[in-house]
């Protein structure tokens, strides 16, 4: 005869740690994995569990113990790179269904803790940053793409020509400078550039924007030079970031690695006061720009 | 050197400041948001505590240990802070953040010397269990050392009840002692701290507290939790990882970052109510730290980035008006005083100054003189305005005057350190040394393979056919130095094994399975044993500092400008002798003998005693019914010019023959005999070394026996001092 299984009626210590270790490592676990070496808990303890686990911060659903999806989410995204949204299902743990995870992502994306964005024609999530296009910046595209076509239009033969055939008709082309100045709006879009064309400051501002660490908050500036394309170098780059420090948009910072600047990458750079290279830089939001806190004490 | 004003970088546990109240205020008002929500978690009962964790970047000289100590002043008794360095040859694991939490207990609250952070985390929980808040920690510790002990033991265990009914994940054995550490005299005191900390007691300890075992693993992460639950009461743990730049190894690899994420997510999980803090240079983090983690590892070490901000012109003045306050008030002027005006309004201007370079350039100015400052201002103009060139480096000459300051000061903080842990009746913890030997040898560019915990040695140095291995015994409790030692006798049967013990923790003559297995170590042609010395441990120490330290950019220069690292590591390979030092000597050449090394300092005349012989000798002797033979005589430590003892770099107080001719009675050993009649060879030693505190047991005893004709020997361990009685 088979010996009955013994129940366990406490939450046995240190399980509920385990659970949340478990659930925390992998996403999410399934509740007909949570029985402890003791035996199968009982309905009561089982309750105190989920309670212990959901004051963790850790959901419930039909099947199994989660992180709560957004946080999920929200840790995907940190890693920076957009994430197809028809693979979320797969790479977040413990979803229940489609509508739940449609849910999440709106609640996210509403709350400006997510984009989704267009990326080869599908669908991404990604976290906000001054790599994504706002929403002006997209009707803008459009009204390029518009533009665009109606120029690619304009070289097609027209009319009767066409019905008669190509061959009766020399081709048409375009021309190139007409071709770029139609492009021109849509590069500066693309970079964050709202100011007047060809202004240092407004370059050297959508290049730092472009290359600031969306966790950090820190733009590396050689890679803000090479982000420049060569349209500002040398000696108008090193003027045109002093300018923005002294405006106050920017704050430039002395380097702090150690080995990691080339002494070409150093040339990029303005110099403090000491002669270091001042290689990284902070694009200054308006809090920041309105000046120190003011506190009654350390 | 030792004024705030003369400060390089901040003392983190210093209480006094010169600190700009606006400049970061957004950095420290969210860590300090974060204790009292912390605080608040604990009091209300609530079920929901959950560690915070914070990231702080910025660069060099930014006012990272600034901060630290910034936030202690503010916080005060609301909350207990722990620094955390990474050590090359120490592994992260709850159980070091276990004894370092432990061991910060015991500092003083700022501003108030006269309590430790343990009697404000007991006095409040107690007083918090007794339904009186959190306010008044000292009478509540004040009403229970009053009281009757059985009434003490009953509201204690009271207190214990309670907390683990609101807090289930505690270890109530851990509990009960921690709650009674205030009431504990010296030696229970202490015995307590040894196990509570994680550490290993030695036996008498453990007989004290009745246990057999150290706190074993399993219990580790409980007693974090315990301590925290306790703590959060009134003071949370603010644990903060400093430097965490030294994390990046010099060959790129990502092991002590993924074993630093791996205990910072754990705490972060598994211990609630913490606040954990990071701290690092940003360029290394962005670059170099940050890629290497996975991405769960990220969300929680990333959660909360705070970045420190240079200080805004008026910042820099009201910081500048600080430090000329903390000048004696006849000697202080008004700005733009120590600086010529346009120097001033340079530095007020420039873009990039951190506090440090400003506060290095004041001191500059203020010692040099105000010509001084301003020829090294235009030189620095003229060096700045060259675009794309850097400004030249430091003269030689005054680059090696900073490093040999910044040597004496590592190297004073090192012994300090020594002190303290002996203070509290540990020795210095192994892994400490072993990180100060890995520096070291890491410098001379030899290959060291750092051994993990589960291997029976330390270290394994060399890559050639036959590597060295270091064991470093410096366990308190003999079961364990016996089970080393042995390990390292059975390695010396295949290679060469270098074992070392700090001379001031000799091993008792009572130990007497340790004694069994040194001798069988010894006897091993492959193995040598070392007992070091107290400078040379703080040297060890002090290398691995100052090295951690050029690796953060925490080395200034007189023009306030970090020392590249690779000047301070070809300056230590030259200037300190490294290769000298009998450690390492021993693991670069475990094969040659002590006189074919390097010469050491300068030597005087040596003494004429009568030391024990070589082992060999003796036997031989003894087997032929011979009396001993008359041995060489023993070194003793001579008292050497302080340019001449650096230059040799620190010795094994044996290698220095000390003036004389006989052994005298002015000898601390034979004083300490003379005097106490009948004595134990701790107690002599003990009483020795408050005369010498270099002296080690092996020399004692080399004395002991020299004066055999006027000794009895009762056993291995006692002593009878007979000549007055003849």
């Amino acid at each position: 005869m088979a010996r009955a299984r013994a129940e366990v009626d406490e939450v046995p210590a240190g399980f509920a740690e385990e659970v949340e270790r478990a659930a925390r490592q992998s996403g999410a676990v399934a509740l007909r994995t949570l029985r402890p070496a003791q035996g199968k808990l009982t309905r009561r303890a089982e309750g105190l569990l989920f309670d212990a686990l959901a004051r963790r911060g850790l959901e419930r659903t039909a099947r199994a113990l989660r992180v709560p999806l957004r946080d999920q989410l929200a840790a995907l995204l940190a890693a920076g790179e957009p994430i197809a949204t028809a693979s979320l299902r797969k790479q977040l743990k413990g979803v229940v269904n489609a509508a739940e995870l449609t849910l999440v992502v709106a609640d996210q994306v509403r709350a400006g803790r997510a984009a989704l964005v267009m990326r080869g024609g599908k669908e991404h999530i990604a976290a906000p940053s001054a790599a994504l296009l706002s929403r002006d910046e997209v009707a803008q595209v459009a009204t390029l793409a518009r533009a665009l076509s109606r120029l690619a239009a304009s070289a097609r033969p027209a009319g009767a020509a066409r019905k008669a055939g190509a061959r009766s008709r020399a081709p048409r082309t375009l021309l190139r400078a007409e071709l770029l100045a139609l492009l021109d709006p849509l590069h500066r879009a693309a970079a964050g550039d709202d100011r007047p064309d060809g202004d240092p400051l407004a370059l050297v501002m959508a290049a730092a924007r472009g290359q600031t660490n969306p966790t950090t908050g820190l733009a590396f500036v050689p890679e803000v030079a090479r982000a420049l394309g060569g349209r500002l170098e040398g000696d108008a780059l090193r003027a045109a970031l002093v300018r923005a420090a002294r405006s106050g948009m920017v704050e430039l910072r002395p380097e702090s690695g150690i080995e990691l600047l080339s002494p070409s990458d150093a040339a990029a750079c303005p110099r403090g006061p000491d002669g270091s290279p001042l290689s990284w830089m902070r694009v200054l939001d308006p809090v920041d720009r309105a000046g120190p806190v003011d506190r009654g004490g350390p | 050197m030792t004024s705030i004003l003369h400060q390089q970088h901040a003392d983190p546990w210093s209480t006094s400041l010169l600190d700009v109240a606006s400049l970061n205020a957004r950095v420290s008002d969210a860590v300090l948001a974060a204790i009292d929500s912390a605080r608040g978690a604990a009091l209300a009962g609530g079920p929901d505590r959950h560690s915070h964790s914070f990231l702080v970047l910025g660069p060099a000289g930014a006012g990272k240990t600034h901060l630290f100590a910034r936030l202690r002043r503010s916080a005060g008794a609301r909350a207990a802070f722990v620094l955390l360095r990474p050590e090359l040859a120490v592994e992260p694991t709850p159980r070091h953040v276990l004894a370092q939490a432990v061991d910060a207990l015991r500092r003083p609250i700022p501003e108030q010397p006269e309590r430790s952070q343990l009697d404000v985390v007991v006095g409040s929980a107690v007083s918090v269990l007794n339904g009186a808040g959190a306010r008044w920690p000292a009478v509540a510790l004040d009403q229970l050392r009053a009281a009757p002990d059985r009434e003490r033991q009953d509201a204690l265990e009271r207190a214990v009840d309670v907390i683990e009914r609101s807090h289930p994940e505690i270890e109530p054995d851990w509990l009960v002692r921690f709650l009674a550490l205030p009431f504990a005299g010296g030696a229970d005191r202490r015995a307590a701290f040894q196990w509570l900390s994680g550490r290993e007691p030695d036996v008498l300890q453990l007989e004290r507290l009745g246990f057999r075992d150290p706190l074993p693993e399993a219990s580790v992460l409980p007693a974090l939790r315990t301590l925290s639950a306790v703590a959060s009461f009134s003071a949370p743990f603010v644990v903060v990882f400093d430097q965490l730049e030294n994390l990046v190894d010099e060959d790129g690899g990502t092991g002590r970052i993924h074993s630093h994420a791996r205990l910072f997510c754990e705490l972060h999980d598994t211990v609630p109510g913490l606040v954990l803090v990071q701290m690092s240079l940003e360029a290394e983090w962005q670059r170099r730290i940050s890629p290497a983690l996975a991405s769960s590892e990220r969300s929680r070490m990333e959660a909360a980035v705070l970045r420190l901000v240079l200080p805004t012109p008026p910042q820099r003045a009201e910081l500048m008006e600080a430090w000329l306050g903390a000048l004696p008030p006849e000697a202080r002027r008004p700005l733009p005083w120590p600086f010529a005006a346009e120097s001033w309004q340079m530095r007020q201007d420039a873009l990039g100054v951190t506090p440090r370079m400003l506060m290095i350039a004041a001191r500059e100015a203020l010692e040099r003189g105000i010509a001084a400052a301003a020829s090294l201002d235009s030189e620095a103009e003229a060096g700045a305005g060259a675009a794309g060139e850097p400004v030249g480096p430091l003269e030689p000459a005054s680059l090696a005057d900073s490093l040999d300051d910044l040597w004496d000061e590592h190297v004073d903080q090192a012994r300090a350190a020594i002190d303290e842990a002996a203070s509290a009746g540990h020795p210095v913890d192994g892994g400490r040394i072993t990180s100060g030997v890995t520096a070291a040898l890491r410098l001379l560019g030899a290959a060291v393979e750092v051994a993990s915990a589960r291997q029976p040695h330390q270290l394994r140095v060399g890559d050639g056919p036959a590597p060295v291995d270091l064991y470093v015994v410096q366990k308190a409790h003999p079961r364990s130095v016996a089970a080393q030692l042995e390990r390292a006798a059975q390695a010396a049967a295949t290679r060469p094994v270098v074992a070392l013990r700090e001379a001031a923790r000799p091993f008792p003559p009572s130990w007497r399975q340790v004694a069994a297995h040194l001798e069988a170590l010894v006897d091993r042609p492959r193995a040598r044993w070392l007992e070091l010395g107290h400078d040379e441990v703080a040297s060890l120490l002090a290398v691995h500092d100052l090295l951690a330290s050029a690796r953060s950019q925490d080395l200034a220069g007189v023009d306030g400008r970090p020392i590249p690292e690779s000047d301070v590591r070809s300056w230590a390979r030259e200037q300190l002798g490294i290769r000298g030092w009998r450690a390492i000597a021993a693991l670069l050449e475990p094969g040659a003998a002590d006189e074919d090394r390097e010469p050491g300092p300068p030597r005087a005349a040596p003494i004429a005693l009568v030391p024990a012989l070589p082992r060999d000798a003796r036997k031989a002797g003894e087997d032929r019914g011979e009396p001993p033979p008359r041995p060489a005589p023993i070194a003793l430590v001579p008292a050497l010019p302080r340019d001449a003892r650096k230059a040799a770099g620190p010795t094994h107080p044996a290698d220095h023959p000390a003036p004389g001719g006989v052994l005298s009675a002015a000898d601390p050993v034979v004083a300490a005999i003379r005097r106490l009649r009948l004595a134990s060879i701790d107690r002599i030693l003990r009483e020795a070394r408050a005369v010498d505190p270099e002296l080690m047991l092996s020399s004692a005893l080399d004395r002991l026996r020299a004066l055999a004709s006027r000794l009895r020997w009762f056993g291995r361990s006692l002593v009878w001092w007979e000549e007055d009685d003849r």
